[in-house]
Formats: C-alpha cells, structure tokens, sequence
C-alpha cells in the first residue's frame, strides 16, 4: 500500500541518512545494510546480524 | 482513474435491522437523521463489518460482546446476515464473496478500508484525548501502518540480542581458558585479561628451576618440548612413564580443581543478598527510579513517569532529588546484585574448567593399562554429569536458586565420596606402578614439565582466538547497537515530522471550529499550537499539547470545557482522516456517528461548512438525532453549492420486526394516487394514514409542536394531529384559509389512521370505499399544500418576516398575516441588506428564540 511504502521509506531514508553521518560506523557494513534494504531481507535478524559479522572488522 | 463511490449499502438481518433495507448513496455524500434509537447506527456497524470484518464498538467491550456473536440481528444468525455495497457497474462487496474476486479498484478500496480509521462514533470522539501517551500511540497505529516498519525494527532488536548472546558465549570461553592457564601456572591471584606476559613469567620460573632454556615467546613451547623429548629419549622407552605421569598429573589437577571450585562466596552473596532484601521488604526498581528521573529533568515533565498525572505533592526538582537519592540509598544492594552475578559468571568458567579437566583426565586413562583405572573413569563421567547440572541450575535467574541444594551438591563434591575414592585410589595404584618403572628423578621432573608445556600449550592456543573472538563479538554488538538505536532515532524524527504535519491540521481544523471565538490570525487565537508530540524518553508514547491564553504548552485536558474537548476530539479525527486520504487518495469514504450532539448550536454551524468546504471530495456518511443541525446542514449545502453531492434522508421510526423506516413521503404519494385510482379501501386508508404520521413527523420538527413526551418518540397520528392543527389555526391563517377546507376534513376523520393505519383490527376490514377514499384524497392534498416537489422540503416557518411560512425554495409560500409573501430572491436581498442582523435566512437557534418570543407576543 501507498502509505507503507511511503512512510517505511521515509524512515530507512532517514535511518541510512543517520548511520551515513556518524563516523563510527564502517562503510563497508553501511553498503551490507543497504543491499540487504534492497533486498528487501531487513525483517531477517539472522540476514541483518549475518551482515553485522561480514561487515564489521576486528578492530570494529 | 474516478475515485470508488458507493451507489448503495443493502443491509438485512445485521444489528437492528431486521428486513431488508437500503442506503441509497448513488454515488452522493448521505445525511441521515433519525430519532435515538431508531437504527442510524446500525447502518454503520453493517458497513464497518463489510469493510473490516468487525465492529469496534463490538469488539471492543469484551467479556464475551463481539460482532460474531452479538451483530446480527436479534432473530437471526450470523448466516442470515446480508451486507452488501455496490460501487456501480457491477463492482461490488458482500459478506459472502472474496475481496480478492474483485475488480482491482475494488481491491484496493477495501484494503484502505480495513482499518476503521475513517469511522467516528460519538462515544469514540474523547477516546484519544482522554488516553494515556501510550495507548494514545496505539490509536493512531492503524493510521501509521507502521506493521512492516516495526518488524524491520523487531530485527534489528532481534541482530543486537543474539549477537550480545554470542559475546556473552566468547566472554564465558576466555573466562575458561584463563581460569585454566592461572591453575596451571598458580596465577590464581590475578583478575581481568589474560596476557601472554605473566603466562612466560610463570613458565620460565619452572623452566630456570629445572635448569631448562628460558622462553621470549610462547610460541616457543613446541621447540621446548622438542629438547625435552630430546633429553628423554636419553632415559630409553619414556612412552609408559609419560603416559602414567600425565595420568596422575591430569587426576591430581582434577582434584585440585574440584577442590578450589569455591561455591563459597556466591552463596554468601545470594544469602547476603536476600538478607537484604527482606530488610528493605519493597523490592527497588532502581532502573525505573533512574529513568524515571531523567525523564523528569530532560523533558522538563510535570507528570509522574508511572501515572503521568500530575506531581502534585513534591515539585519535579525534589521528585528527581527524591529518586536520586533513593536510587544513592540502594546502591548497596545494586553493588550486592552485580557482584553476586560477576561471581557466578566467574563460578561457570571454574565449573566448565574442571569439566574440561575432568575429560582431558579420561582421554589420558585410555592410554593406560585397564587395570590400573580403577574406575576412575566412570567417577569422571559422573561427576562431569553433576557438574553440568549444577552449572544449569546456576544459569538460573537469581531468585530461583536454591541455596539448600547448591549446598549439599557442593559438599558432595567436597567431601569424601565413591567418585573421590575412586580417583585418589587410580592416583595410588598409578603412581606406585610410576616409581616401580626403572626411571630416574629427572625423567620424572622433565616429564612433568613437558606435560606442563603442553597444557600450556593447548590452553593458549585456545584463548588466543577466543580472545579474538570476544573482541570481535563486542565490536559486532558495538555496531548493532547502533544500527538499533539509530533505527529508533529515525524512526521516532520521521513520526515526529509526520505528527507536526498532522499538528498543523489539528490546530487549523480546530481554528475553523472556534472561529467565532478568535477570528483572524490562529497564531494569536487562545486555544493555539494545538499538537501531539512524540514523547522524547518513552518510546511509542504520545502527548497532547497547546497553549492557552497566555500559558505556553499545556495538556489541553487541563484547561478546556468539555464541549472544546470534543470539538478537539474531532479536529484530531478530521486531521487524522486527511492525512489518511494523502496516503490513499482513492479512499474517500468518511463516517460520522451522530458526533455533534454534545457540541453547540454555533460549534456544530461551523463544523457542517467545514465539512462541507474541507472534505468536499470526500463520500460522507453523516448521521444526527439532532434535528436543527441536520436542517443547519441542509442548509449549508445549499449555500456551499454542494446540494447536488448530498442525499438527505430520514429515519422515522424503527420496529424490531422490520426495523428503520427510510421511506420516502413522495414515494408514499405515488403509491397513494395509484390506490386511489383501484385500490383496496382497507390498503388505501392504510398507505394515506402512512403518508399523514409521515407529514405530521416534519410538521413537528418545522413548527416545534409542543408534544408530550412518549418513549423512543413513536408519536402517531393521534399524538401528532391536535398540535399541528391548532398550531396552524392559530399563527398561520393564510396556510389556514388555503387548505381549511382538507385540514377541518382530515380533523374530523384522522381517527381512521388509527383505526385502519398500521394497526390492524376487525372494525376496520370493514371501513367503505368511500371514506377511505375521502381520507386518502384528503392527505394527498394536505402533502401537496405542505410539500414542495422543486426544493423536496415541506414548509417550514419563515424569520424573513416572522410568521411567514415557505418551503426552502420559495416556490410553496404563505405570507404572514397582513403581509405580502416574500420570495427567496428578495428575501435574499433582504438579508445582505441587514449585514448580518438576521444572519442567513435559516432558522439557527437564535432566530428560532427570536421567532418564539415573537410567536408569544401574537399570543398575548
């Protein structure tokens, strides 16, 4: 529907904007979330936490 | 593509209708007036169970009300029901066939219209206002349909708990591997991570003992052990002693483990802890005290945390100083909790170490004779068995355990018992067939230090990755921690944007209800910057403000009559129902359940043009006991120029046999002349006395008949009759001296709708022709002297000049007394001219006041 999709997306929009502004946050694990989005696999915990690993380094 | 419109709603057999009845939209707005209880709302509950499957006002109560059970009808079952909308052109919905069998339109009609956001019953209107902050969230889900965002949300908490559960499992391994690098090495007396420093330092005292090359590196062990295995080999076959050596290494280091495993202190700290406990008797929630206080100093709240009412007895600064120091007050038994839980993560590494102990201790008896084990493996077995008993009873939460059992399983271990017998006497039987070997001291000591090298060894290379693996599990849950409460900040700015939107909205809608009180600038009217705020430190929660007069962010609920509570009630509604239809613009479907009737005369004015300006394009339902607003609202579509969008239509009676009665007085007229012409005289009096209640019923409302009251307002003929015709006699001779000579007939003869109207006697079977033709022909030329077809309204009496009497067109007027009648478009003239004196020509309730007391005058 119209409004789901309108305000899910406004808020993985503004969910990306935010994790793009901190410097803590590896880029590389920003891209992992963003091709999960686009896979639209963002209600898996196991896809999400699977990411997490793949996109985060030793060091963080 | 043209928005979907309802043509019709059938309904048979659902609430208080029992026959089959019709709304007939063709595509319009409906207005339906109707008397209490006489079915209005029972249209809606059918049209809300079509569309949503339910009935919220139903399914709402609970203990045992539902829809299922309590929507149809009285006499029927819910198979009966029908419930049927048709949109035209053969598309339609019914209670029987799929929605996805619809066309696509029709689809995505019903999918907008599953939730019943577009629906206010009068009882629904205080709902949100009177909420707490977080059930009022909870009311605006439907609109939000946040159902897929949530669960993206639910994944993200779902990532950040099992990656803080895979850290807790690498912080309990490191935990295992030091505890047994520091048995090994006697570094009992050293806490927090493991490095490699103090592992060298303890090995290289042993190494410089034995005489041995010291170690720079532990990766060094191997070469070690390669010189040691080098010095052996001088002693001949080392295979047996190594091996029985190793055996009552393992043993003694098992017993030496399952002696220190030390359950002391922990069930010092529980029995400490409850000691405590009981002392305080009230359990403290020191996180909700903590929260509770920051909550209070960050918003700048008023409002208790728990209750959100009003701190009324302590000032919010002494409320936070108050928790605070409670909080300071606790903290000994915080600091109790977490060093009894730090000490039981502790215990679990120990108990996990001798269980490794234990199985390294039984991999090393299969390399030994049979008969020197002397059971001592099944003793391993079973105390490994105990041990992962215990340590599960441990994982248990704080209040369950069992202080008596840990107790005497501990003193199992502790004391002397057939396990511990068991591996004391492998160790003696081992060891005696050790110094029987023909090997000499130093083999022995070389022994033992390789094997110490060895454990060494494998310990290490087991924490090292742990270690890693610990790092890494904490940097992962660093990150979906973020990733967590990064979601909920976007989330909680994007609904914060959304609900400033929808604030917007609230407070104009609200302004154009009040306009009357502060025109001009809403900016500076007193009831201002109406908004709903999302709570700052409670997650979901929802708090209504706006400023009053000169105080600045206040909850309304504070300050404002109940009548301005209910018109915000409706302003929320309205807000809510636009932003709705922003989101599916095809869905223009809005119900209104009898709301105005606990708002005034000049609150409910103004709220019938804004629906009438505002929601223009919507498709209204709008239902009304309330009868001067229901012709207020009739009005304003004349003058909004909406007229032609609206079907007004009114319920005159309801039974429970058939329930609401919608008929139309010129389809009653119709049928009435075709009886006259070869009808039946029993069916003739009948459909005229029909026509005549029907008449009499408007006549009431027009000329406010003073009638006694009689329950649920079933008023027939012979209630109605005496009061309309004195009152024409009285104060309208020209309507009088037209119709005298049908009004003194029907004076006489209006017992007959009693005799042979709706109810049926024998005396009446037998009425002749002609009387009832007489009455009948006498009631169709009454509708025709009351009723006119153009305007389809019956007359009503006139303000433009008092006295006067005419329907809304003008086409069907009586003058007033000594005057000349006034047409519409001179009267229209007439009212511009008095610049508001006379406000429009339409009988709001100041003017029907001015009309009564004139109307007492003439009396006089």
């Amino acid at each position: 529907m119209q409004s789901e999709t309108n305000l899910d997306e406004d808020i993985l929009d503004r969910f990306f904007y935010l994790l793009t502004k901190r410097d803590d946050f590896p880029p590389q694990l920003l891209e992992r979330l963003k091709g999960i989005r686009n896979d639209e696999s963002l209600t898996s915990s196991t896809v999400i936490l699977s990411a997490l690993k793949e996109g985060t380094t030793q060091d963080g | 593509m043209a928005d979907l419109r309802i043509q019709r709603l059938d309904v048979r057999n659902y609430r208080g209708i029992s026959l089959s009845r019709s709304l007939l939209f063709d595509g319009k707005s409906i207005l339906l007036f109707g008397e209490n209880g006489t079915g209005k709302s029972s249209f809606i509950d059918a049209l809300e169970k079509l569309l949503t499957g339910g009935v919220s006002t139903l399914d709402a109560r609970g203990q045992g009300i539902s829809s299922q059970t309590y929507g149809p009808h009285i006499r029927s079952r819910l198979e009966a029901c029908e419930i049927a909308i048709s949109f035209g052109e053969s598309a339609s919905l019914d209670l029987k066939s799929a929605v996805s069998a619809s066309a696509h339109t029709v689809q995505e009609y019903a999918q907008a219209a599953r939730q019943p956001v577009y629906i206010l019953r009068r009882g629904q209107i205080l709902a949100f206002i009177e909420s707490q902050p977080r059930d009022r969230y909870d009311l605006l889900r439907p609109y939000l349909s946040l159902q897929e965002i949530e669960r993206v949300e639910t994944a993200f908490g779902g990532a950040l708990n099992q990656s803080q559960v895979e850290a807790d499992a690498a912080k309990s391994l490191v935990a295992q591997h030091s505890g047994e690098l520091r048995r090994f090495l006697d570094l009992r007396g050293t806490t927090g991570e493991l490095s490699e420093d103090p592992i060298l330092e303890a090995l290289n005292a042993r190494l410089r003992f034995a005489g041995r090359s010291e170690l720079h590196r532990l990766d060094q062990i191997p070469k070690s052990i390669g010189l040691l295995n080098e010095d052996l080999s001088k002693f001949g076959d080392i295979s047996k002693p190594a091996a029985l050596s190793a055996v009552v290494t393992a043993l003694g280091e098992f017993e030496e483990a399952l002696r220190s495993l030390d359950l002391s202190q922990a069930l010092a700290s529980i029995s400490n802890l409850r000691n405590r406990e009981m002392i305080e008797v009230q359990v403290i929630y020191e996180r909700v005290l903590q929260e509770g206080a920051d909550w209070i100093e960050r918003e700048k709240r008023t409002e208790c945390p728990l209750c959100e009412q009003e701190m009324k007895r302590f000032s919010p600064d002494e409320v936070i100083k108050r928790a605070r120091a409670r909080v300071e007050e606790k903290k000994e038994l915080l600091d109790l909790r977490q060093q009894l839980t730090s000490q039981l993560n502790s215990l679990l590494g120990s108990i996990a170490s001798v269980i490794r102990t234990a199985e390294r201790a039984r991999t090393l008896l299969d390399k030994i004779p049979q008969q020197l084990r002397q059971g001592a493996e099944s003793a391993l077995a079973n105390i490994a068995l105990r041990l992962n008993n215990l340590a599960t009873d441990l994982r248990k939460p704080i209040a369950q355990l069992n202080i008596g059992t840990l107790e005497s399983t501990i003193a199992e271990f502790k004391g002397e018992n057939e396990v511990t017998s068991a591996i004391r006497r492998t160790i003696g039987v081992v060891q005696k067939e050790l110094d029987s070997l023909p090997s000499p001291a130093v083999a022995q000591t070389l022994l033992e230090l390789r094997e110490l090298l060895t454990r060494v060894k494998a310990s290490w290379e087991e924490l090292v990755p742990s270690q890693s693996a610990l790092i890494r599990a904490e940097n992962i849950t660093s990150q979906a921690r973020i990733v967590h409460n990064t979601f909920q900040q976007a989330r909680k700015e994007i609904i914060s944007e959304l609900f400033e939107d929808i604030s917007d909205d609230v407070d104009r809608l609200y302004h154009e209800l009040h306009v009357h009180h502060d025109s001009g600038d809403r900016r500076h009217a007193t009831h201002r910057n109406l908004r709903l705020e999302l709570r700052e430190a409670v997650q979901r929660s929802v708090n209504l403000r706006g400023d009053f007069y000169e105080v600045a962010d206040v909850d309304p609920r504070g300050y404002y009559s109940d009548a301005h509570l209910d018109t915000l009630g409706i302003s929320i509604f309205l807000a809510l129902r636009l932003w709705y239809r922003r989101q599916h613009p095809s869905f223009n479907l809005m119900v209104l359940d009898d709301v105005v009737s606990s708002v005034d005369s000049r609150h409910a004015v103004q709220l019938a043009q804004l629906l009438l300006k505002e929601f223009a394009s919507f498709q209204i339902l709008i239902t009304t006991h309330d009868r001067i607003w229901f012709e207020h609202l009739r009005d304003i579509q004349a003058r909004c120029g909406v007229a032609q969008n609206f079907v007004n239509k009114t319920i005159y009676k309801w039974t429970i046999d058939e329930g609401p009665d919608l008929r139309e007085p010129t389809d009653e007229e119709s049928r009435l002349r075709e009886l006259l012409a070869d009808g039946q005289p029993y069916e003739m009096a009948s459909v005229a006395g029909r026509l005549l209640e029907h008449i009499l019923q408007e006549m009431r409302y027009s000329l406010r008949l003073p009638v006694p009251a009689k329950p649920g307002e079933l008023y027939e003929i012979g209630d109605l009759w005496s009061p309309f015709y004195r009152e024409i006699k009285r104060n309208f001779p020209r309507l009088y001296s037209e119709g005298q000579s049908i009004l003194d007939a029907l004076d006489i003869s209006w017992p007959l709708r009693n005799w042979i109207g709706a109810h049926f006697n024998r005396w009446a079977v037998n009425v002749s022709r002609d009387v009832a033709k007489e009455f009948a022909h006498a009631v169709v030329k009454l509708f025709e002297l009351l009723y006119c077809p153009n305007c389809r309204r019956f007359v009503a009496p006139s303000t433009t000049p008092l006295g006067q009497i005419a329907c809304r067109c003008g086409d069907k007027i009586y003058a007033a007394l000594g005057k000349e009648a006034i047409p519409l478009s001179v009267r229209t003239e007439l009212v511009t001219k008095s610049a508001g004196a006379l406000k429009e020509a339409k009988l709001s309730t100041d003017l029907h006041i001015e009309w009564k007391k004139s109307e007492g005058k003439r009396e006089r």
